[in-house]
């Protein structure tokens, strides 16, 4: 596999998990404003990473599919490959 | 605030010096009742047991441990030592003036809470590893790593190792 396609998924696995973390923080911490502001950050950062994953290498997820024409989804070679 | 850098480094990969405050030093946040966990107490001078057969250290300047003063149990010796009665010099850790059996309650750090009731500390927000670092261990906040040994404390599990 690409090295920078498999740097770039595991930094998307890197930001998603401290998301996951930080939502579970959030749930009994809801005006915590550290937590807020580091949420927003964290979000945006795994936005730009899956949109530039998404440009080069295809969709990630299945809502991220951006081709009118063709279902990308199905085509090969699929993230772990 | 986090000064958490969110670049990623060129090579994606994880740096080895992690810049992050292993400790915590929580903003308390009186608008959204976060509470401060409270602090270990320090050890009263009992031994493991929470025996009163050691000798109390007197009650005098060079010798206070560190909850304060415990004068002797004389002839009935509760466990965990006793307190001195609620006279005029009461003692930081407060007296117990029957020194009988509620003198447990000497080194119960839950001292004074319902009894009957499960608590668990709060967390407070603080510095939380690198995007790197929080996916190795599990967890992106440093009081909640705790890796699991399978070992008793300072115990050395049928030969399998664990903390001596």
């Amino acid at each position: 596999m690409n090295q920078d396609k498999n740097k770039l998924l595991l930094y998307i696995s890197q930001v998603s998990f401290a998301i996951d973390e930080l939502v579970l923080f959030l749930d009994t911490h809801p005006c915590d404003k550290d937590a807020l502001a580091y949420y927003q950050e964290l979000k945006k950062a795994r936005k730009e990473s899956l949109n530039e994953y998404t440009h080069k290498y295809g969709p990630l997820l299945n809502d991220n599919v951006d081709n009118s024409c063709y279902w990308e989804w199905v085509k090969e070679p699929w993230p772990w490959e | 605030m986090n000064n958490m850098n969110l670049r990623r480094p060129n090579d994606f990969g994880c740096k080895m010096n992690y810049n992050f405050n292993q400790g915590c030093n929580p903003p308390r946040n009186p608008g959204c009742g976060n509470k401060p966990a409270p602090s270990p107490a320090p050890g009263c001078g009992c031994d493991t047991d929470c025996g009163c057969n050691i000798p109390m250290p007197p009650c005098d300047g060079g010798h206070k441990p560190p909850c304060g003063c415990k004068p002797p149990c004389g002839d009935s010796k509760p466990p965990c030592g006793c307190k001195p009665p609620c006279d005029g010099n009461r003692p930081s850790c407060g007296c117990n003036p029957n020194c009988d059996a509620d003198s447990s309650l000497y080194n119960d750090q839950l001292n004074g809470m319902a009894i009957g009731i499960g608590y668990v500390p709060w967390q407070q927000w603080c510095k939380v590893y690198d995007l790197c670092k929080g996916l190795n261990q599990g967890t992106i906040f440093p009081p909640l790593d705790l890796p699991f040994y399978g070992c008793v404390p300072r115990g050395y599990c049928k030969g399998q190792g664990g903390a001596l």
